[in-house]
């Protein structure tokens, strides 16, 4: 929305502009406006724009990567509309009971990989771990997640 | 005849009112009125099929000719009138019957006989049909379909079978030199039906990896030495090229499978590239000893022969460079020209890179001679003066390595006796003076010294020069003082590192050498506490006595072994590499990707794995997986990153 100066804060004179450009006058076309507003409408490349803000957002300082707990967390907020429900359940699992240490930090190229990879591949037992281009994290994914199945 | 005499009405009234000609009406009637005659086709149709079957039961008919023109006269039937009674009348039966009889045949033989025999007994039914073939002058079709069930019935169905077969098939032949005659045979047999060769490749193949890999159990369970493994797998080598050359007439695809056959066994585990190091290192310090040139020349090149196979290369450099760098330093190569050989033929195989370290190793020993002589004209120019302070003076050689080239020791610095620590301190004054700036650190490990000791009592002394390593000479050194010490004094003492500490105090107490004497019972050392007494008593014959040192493993039984082994993703196998390997192919995968995508800009992921897998494989062969984790690490640190679009797609960042 424009509002660009303060992470996480939007000062006056940004929220004015604001809803200036989304034409609102007063409480009532607010109301209106709010559930198009809604994280679901967005255009898929929009809403991946928007994860990969999400993660580079919550960097701390130089760290090019977030912690594991905090991944498992944020990819519960921001996609629980957007993709099917036990994929989710079945990531976060991963993450949770992986011992892999590499994996105790996570990278921003493994955070976009595991959107895009939810989209494309929407059935795990068809995946070609040989040949594909996905990042290891997600080839491990896919083994948990169909030891689990058998 | 007929037409002959209507001739003229074949020529006019024929072509003009298009009718059939003479000759053709002719046929025509001729096919309807007395070949179908119901007493005329059948029993000619049976009579034919009937002498073809006399003769394959063995009886030969005298009326080939008789059967010749009969079967003309069809297929001019056919040809003049578009019928087929050719075919309707005598070939689908011809070769249904055909192939009725060579499958019972087949089967009942090769029920009844062995492999080899059925071959024969195959290739003479070949024979036999084209001989028929020809004497029958059958048409092209029917050659081309016979053709087809006779290697179908007789090839191809029982092709399994006389690879499998007991006592004969292909498989148990292989595994006999001297029945080379019969595969071949039996190759060329198989040769007629293209896809069933694939049998006899496959049991080649199977029969190499089972040989290979009892070559690598009986080398695991200890049975045999490295070398022998070695030897073992040079022969099979020999063994199977003559059969691939012979029994498969030198073809390609076999030579293919069995080059990767061996390559499949040997790399299966690391232990074919570290044995491969060992025999070279047996060859270099003693094999070679009294061999003329050419067997010189032949023995190495056998190393490279087995080095082809192997895909860890650098797994064996790594052991290569070891066991060279004991040879060196102990002087105990047999000869620097065979050394050098050596180093050229690894060098033709995988170029310069691989052999660098190599060179420098063979150019340091060089330079520490010169250098040595260099500090011996020194030591001699220095004023008397100074050499009569130097009473106890002792000479040292040093031979001076540069660390990149050498396999790397760490080594902590122990206490070194004082007059030995004064020879070490003038060298380094002389060295450093001579190439300032750079920095000498010694390697207490290695090394021997000679001490002169004297044992027995005063009035029966016996002088003995002992041959020792420098943590003995340590150890000895302090007995000057004391007559007994414990382990824990000598430890502090000397600051040797306790498993080396203990290593050479027991080598000190063997029973043969028996220089100090252990206060414990049995093999080992007991604890801090156990004692360490100088034996005067200790005899010898010679006056020079080498003591020898016991190895690692009897010393370390109870203790671990201090090893800087992980297990890794890089290995194609599940073996152990050493951590320094490790991390060498780590920064090599990563510099060649960044290299290639330097010059290529953006490149597909399949593309990129098969560049870097081909410039790397001189050395060793990453696995997909491995060069994809390594490609994760540097879009991590901004070398590379995704397209937006294609996630398979890799682009340089500059």
């Amino acid at each position: 929305m424009g509002a660009n100066s303060k992470p996480a804060q939007i000062s006056r004179e940004e929220w004015m502009s604001g809803c200036q450009k989304l034409g609102l006058g007063d409480i009532n076309s607010f109301k209106a406006l709010l559930p198009s507003l809604e994280l679901g409408f967005m255009e898929r490349a929009d809403f991946r724009d928007f994860f990969k803000f999400c993660f580079k957002f919550n960097l701390e300082g130089t760290q090019k990567t977030l912690d594991k707990d905090l991944v498992v967390c944020l990819v519960d907020i921001t996609l629980k509309e957007r993709i099917a429900g036990d994929r989710l359940a079945n990531f976060k699992e991963f993450l949770n009971t992986t011992k892999d240490v590499s994996y105790d930090r996570i990278t921003l190229d493994q955070w976009i990989s595991f959107l895009d990879f939810s989209i494309d591949c929407p059935d795990l037992s068809v995946y070609d771990e040989d040949s594909s281009a996905w990042p290891v994290l997600i080839d491990d994914y896919v083994d948990f997640s169909n030891g689990m199945k058998m | 005849m007929v037409r002959d005499i209507l001739m003229y009405m074949d020529r006019t009234y024929v072509t003009q009112s298009h009718e059939k000609s003479t000759f053709i009406q002719g046929l025509h009637l001729y096919r309807i009125i007395v070949w179908e005659h119901q007493h005329v086709q059948h029993r000619v149709s049976e009579l034919l099929l009937q002498a073809i079957a006399d003769e394959r039961a063995g009886e030969l008919t005298d009326d080939r000719d008789i059967l010749k023109k009969v079967l003309s006269m069809l297929l001019q039937i056919d040809a003049a009138e578009n019928s087929n009674v050719y075919e309707r009348d005598f070939a689908d039966n011809f070769l249904g019957s055909t192939q009725e009889f060579y499958q019972m045949e087949s089967s009942e033989y090769l029920a009844e006989n062995s492999a080899s025999d059925y071959v024969d007994k195959a290739k003479r039914r070949l024979e036999e049909e084209k001989f028929r073939v020809l004497a029958l002058a059958l048409p092209p079709t029917t050659v081309d379909d016979l053709q087809e069930i006779l290697h179908t019935e007789l090839i191809q169905r029982h092709a399994k079978t006389l690879v499998s077969m007991e006592n004969s098939g292909f498989a148990v032949l292989l595994k006999d030199e001297t029945k080379v005659n019969a595969m071949r045979d039996m190759y060329d047999l198989f040769a007629k039906v293209p896809a069933s060769m694939d049998d006899l490749r496959n049991a080649l193949c199977a029969t190499v990896k089972n040989d290979g890999r009892a070559l690598i159990a009986d080398q695991e369970r200890g049975a045999s030495d490295p070398p022998t493994f070695v030897k073992g797998v040079l022969k099979m080598n020999e063994r199977y090229n003559l059969i691939v050359n012979e029994a498969f007439r030198g073809e390609a695809r076999a030579k293919k499978r069995l080059k990767e056959s061996f390559e499949n066994f040997l790399n299966a585990d690391t232990r074919a590239a570290s044995c491969l190091a060992v025999y070279a290192d047996d060859l270099l310090r003693s094999g070679i000893k009294g061999v003329t040139e050419e067997e010189v020349i032949r023995l190495l090149n056998s190393v490279i022969l087995v080095f082809r196979f192997i895909s860890d290369k650098d797994v064996f450099e790594s052991f290569y460079k070891q066991h060279l760098a004991k040879r060196l330093l102990s002087g105990r190569s047999v000869s620097d020209e065979a050394e050098k050989q050596m180093v050229s033929l690894l060098k033709a195989e995988c170029g310069y890179q691989f052999t660098s370290k190599l060179e420098g190793m063979f150019n340091d020993m060089r330079i520490s001679r010169d250098t040595r002589d260099a500090y011996k004209t020194h030591k001699r120019e220095r004023s008397m003066e100074e050499r009569n302070s130097n009473k106890n003076a002792v000479d040292i050689d040093v031979d001076v390595l540069t660390t990149g080239y050498w396999p790397n020791v760490k080594v902590p610095l122990c206490t070194l006796p004082q007059p030995i620590q004064d020879a070490i301190d003038n060298f380094s004054d002389f060295y450093l003076k001579k190439h300032t700036g750079r920095k000498l650190s010694w390697q207490t490990s290695t090394g021997i010294g000679e001490i002169k000791a004297i044992f027995g009592t005063n009035d029966n002394s016996r002088v003995y020069t002992l041959c020792v390593s420098t943590y003995q000479m340590c150890i000895l050194m302090l007995f000057n003082e004391n007559t007994k010490l414990t382990l824990g004094q000598i430890a502090s003492e000397t600051n040797i590192p306790d498993l080396e500490l203990r290593r050479h105090l027991i080598s000190l107490c063997t029973p043969k050498h028996r220089v100090l004497r252990k206060g414990s019972k049995g093999k080992g050392i007991s604890g801090d506490d156990d004692t360490f007494t100088f034996n005067p008593e200790y005899k010898s014959n010679a006056r020079r006595v080498k003591i020898p040192l016991v190895s690692i493993r009897d010393v370390s039984k109870n203790k671990k072994l201090a090893g800087a082994k992980a297990a890794n993703p890089s290995a194609s196998g599940n073996e152990v590499l050493p951590l320094q390997l490790e991390e060498e192919r780590r920064h090599l995968v990563e510099a060649a990707t960044v290299r290639i995508m330097k010059a290529r800009k953006q490149l597909h992921h399949n593309d990129l794995i098969a560049e870097v897998t081909k410039q790397l494989q001189v050395r060793f062969v990453p696995t997909p997986q491995f060069i994809k984790k390594r490609i994760e690490g540097l879009i991590e640190r901004e070398y590379l990153e995704r397209d937006e679009q294609d996630h398979r797609l890799y682009m340089y960042v500059a």
